[in-house]
């Protein structure tokens, strides 16, 4: 695998056009459909039950009604399964009824979550979400300049966001072990960014005097194929998860999926370049100022 | 460098036979995802008892009032407080010398108006009454697990308001919701007067009696407040049946319980004595004679809630009322099938991997390969030794950490084949290809560390799971890299078998 010299920093506009859709379809799913947000954020009680014989979704959804039970959610797994939550408040004894009134039936799974517990969780995941990214800017910050650490930081807020717009999108549910994965995602799709920008950091010893967007552009270049590998593996690990691991597993390693993708669009093209567009707005805004 | 490349396989070979001899001897604890089970999250009612608390403190206060002859209006306690309201403005210089002499710094004193006290609980006594509630309920509920003879239960606080149950094998909820939930407190009082109206007993209720309900609500009872025997004096108790041949719990009460009782119920001799359980009258039987240490309760009971409430009396009663925040039961159909689900994942994912890595890197491929095999043991190894639980979302960590383990090695293939494309020689192609990106190496384990360590603050069930395995897994694939990856390239390109 030998890739042509890219000048990737003069093409730069055309990513950061895409970038910018990406961003815009993920807040316009995210203001219309909202999250499919799962029990652990809600609050309510989930069962998951096999049934002797196959049952469809219909006839949970008719033989919750007889009991009165309104706004339930009947899911059918891909192994046959129903699923079936319901909110706080509702009564978990008349979904065992309902299913009971179907035919007989094995309880693999049930999880009640009061509505303390759920808020507290809301209220914890997104302070997770602050303090992670504050934490990895502070790091960053430490070990190189604050201009690479903000680059960094915004194209990883660029990749968490993205990656939350596809779980809008797909509608798949977020749990508490999604949020964990976008997190770790997080983690891994800055050590991409991070490992150019410690090429950049040699480049920039080495090769005094020039200019900082073709030094950018050299270690992108340099880069390229390991970046490109690295996402390989990763995206390959969770593709095993993903078709293999049941609905657990897929649910979280769909985040992965996602999120390597877009994590090394964005060290490519947008982290560096981010730097480098920041430096030159400061620098016009100080000649501004002193002229 | 021969040296170092001997230390190097001697420290990779000591972690490798280290770890495969915790791994073999050793089996890692599962979660209740994977083995079945229920787990419940509980938080005992600490404003219960903080109110409560303030009741009592405010009839001390009256009492300590009385015997110093200080005349105040009132005492008053309220859900945040007690509020004394003063006779004379004059009085709250030796109103407040005596708080402050018998309470000490268990309570904060304030004025609100020239004629109003307000007494608090000082922070410090408040964190004492919470840290002596959530030790007594986890005491009780560790009992109350034990006389049900799960195998392997955890219990442990979470946080400082919070109890965390998990019984490995359970799978009835509701019964384990009711034995660990009910409250529990018995208690022998004494009937002033029963009847089906509530109003007809209102009428008649003086400030030390209070009236309670029957156990199927048709009936009230005004008892005294003060029960004649609690639960704490209790012995033992045991199942039984009544004259009726009917399922009945019988207690037998310790030598201090037996005495008051005995006193009690010679001189009470046809008059009714009230059986209370958690606030509602059980039975109300005529004490036809001298009784000193024995007692049953009766009740429409089936025999399995008889040998349920005998074993919660035998473990005690709960300080508060538990409020059951969050639970789930997982059978035993489903984690079996999850960890069929996450060996098949495993291997795919693995498979993936490695072919892609032998495919571009060729022999250093194949280093890159035992080296996530190793990163995988070290990482199981590392999980035996603390003690954690493995669950669903850690298989998943530790699936997915093979994908991130093996990017520093790309890392540094990636660099040896750059600096060979120089013109460097092999051996110093990897002495570079290892200096120059271990920078890196740093700052992306540092980034992953970051993110795993914020995802403990969920402290509880399957995703500190997900949290522990990427910890871990990034710390091992860290030693793996540095200690063993370098040594096998070294020790291949020696025997001139490297390519890349």
């Amino acid at each position: 695998m030998r890739i042509k010299y890219i000048h990737f920093i003069k093409y730069r506009y055309y990513s950061y056009v895409i970038s910018i859709l990406l961003i815009l379809l993920s807040a316009f799913s995210l203001y219309t459909r909202g999250l499919n947000l799962g029990l652990d954020f809600t609050g309510g009680t989930m069962l998951e039950v096999r049934f002797q014989k196959p049952v469809n979704v219909k006839q949970v959804d008719e033989a919750l009604s007889k009991v009165n039970i309104k706004d339930a959610v009947v899911q059918r797994t891909n192994t046959g399964d129903i699923i079936v939550k319901i909110r706080v408040g509702e009564k978990p004894s008349l979904v065992q009824k309902a299913l009971n009134s179907i035919g007989s039936f094995e309880l693999l799974q049930r999880e009640d979550i009061g509505s303390v517990v759920s808020g507290e969780l809301r209220k914890k995941a997104v302070w997770a979400i602050i303090t992670a990214l504050v934490g990895i800017l502070v790091y960053l910050s430490f070990r190189y300049e604050f201009l690479f650490a903000l680059g960094g930081i915004l194209a990883l807020a660029h990749d968490v966001f993205i990656v939350v717009g596809a779980y809008s999108l797909t509608y798949k549910e977020v749990s508490l072990d999604v949020l964990a994965s976008i997190l770790v995602v997080a983690g891994y799709s800055i050590t991409d960014t991070v490992v150019v920008f410690d090429r950049i950091r040699e480049n920039l010893k080495l090769r005094k005097g020039m200019d900082l967007g073709e030094i950018i552009n050299l270690s992108v270049n340099q880069n390229i194929v390991r970046t490109i590998m690295t996402s390989s593996t990763v995206f390959l690990s969770s593709l095993g998860l993903y078709l293999f691991g049941g609905t657990v597993l897929s649910d979280i390693s769909f985040a992965f999926l996602i999120g390597v993708i877009v994590g090394t669009l964005s060290s490519i093209f947008v982290a560096s370049a981010l730097v480098l567009d920041i430096k030159i707005i400061l620098k016009r805004f100080k000649k501004q100022k002193t002229g | 460098m021969p040296k170092n490349v001997f230390v190097n396989i001697a420290i990779g070979l000591f972690i490798i036979v280290g770890s495969l001899l915790v791994v073999a001897f050793k089996p890692v604890n599962l979660g209740l995802d994977l083995k079945g089970g229920i787990s419940m999250v509980l938080a005992p009612d600490i404003e219960k008892v903080i109110k409560e608390e303030y009741e009592n403190t405010a009839s001390d206060i009256s009492k300590l009032f009385i015997k110093n002859h200080i005349n105040v209006l009132d005492v008053t306690p309220s859900q945040d407080g007690i509020y004394i309201d003063l006779l004379n403005a004059s009085d709250y210089s030796k109103i407040y010398q005596l708080l402050k002499k018998y309470y000490t710094n268990r309570i904060d004193i304030s004025r609100v108006s020239p004629l109003k006290v307000k007494v608090r609980f000082s922070s410090i006594y408040l964190s004492q009454i919470k840290e002596n509630v959530i030790t007594q309920t986890v005491e009780v509920l560790r009992r109350r697990v034990d006389q049900l003879g799960v195998v392997q239960p955890v219990i442990t606080k979470l946080g400082n308001s919070k109890v965390m149950v998990e019984l490995p094998g359970v799978m009835d909820l509701e019964r384990a919701k009711k034995v660990l939930g009910k409250t529990a407190q018995l208690e022998l009082m004494e009937v002033v007067d029963a009847s089906p109206s509530l109003e007809t007993l209102q009428k008649e209720l003086k400030p030390d009696e209070k009236i309670l309900p029957s156990k199927d609500g048709h009936e009230w009872y005004l008892v005294k407040k003060k029960p004649i025997i609690t639960g704490a004096d209790l012995k033992t108790a045991y199942e039984s049946t009544d004259s009726f041949n009917n399922p009945a719990v019988s207690f037998e009460l310790n030598s201090k319980g037996a005495e008051i009782f005995g006193n009690f119920t010679q001189s009470h001799i046809g008059k009714r004595l009230a059986i209370v359980l958690d606030n509602r009258v059980m039975s109300a039987p005529v004490i036809r004679s001298r009784i000193s240490d024995q007692g049953q309760i009766t009740g429409n009971f089936t025999p399995d809630q008889v040998r349920d409430l005998a074993a919660i009396l035998r473990a005690g009663a709960l300080p508060t009322t538990l409020h059951i925040l969050q639970d789930a039961v997982v059978g035993p159909t489903l984690g079996k099938a999850a960890i069929k689900q996450s060996i098949y994942a495993g291997i795919a994912s693995f498979l993936f991997v490695v072919f892609l890595i032998i495919a571009r890197y060729k022999t250093a491929g194949i280093t890159a390969t035992i080296a996530i095999v190793m990163n995988g043991l070290l990482l199981w190894a590392g999980l035996v030794l603390l003690g954690a639980t493995l669950t669903l979302p850690g298989i998943a960590g530790i699936i997915l950490n093979m994908g991130i383990a093996v990017d520093s090695n790309v890392l540094i293939f990636e660099r040896i084949k750059e600096e060979l494309a120089r013109g460097n020689t092999l051996r110093k192609a990897i002495e570079y290809g290892y200096k120059r990106v271990l920078s890196a190496v740093y700052d992306t384990h540092a980034t992953l560390l970051v993110a795993a360590l914020i995802l403990f603050q969920f402290s509880s069930g399957p995703v500190k799971g997900f949290a522990t395995t990427l910890t871990i897994g990034t710390i091992a694939s860290f030693l793996s890299n540095v200690y063993y990856s370098k040594a096998m390239l070294d020790i291949l390109a020696k025997i001139r078998m490297l390519k890349i």
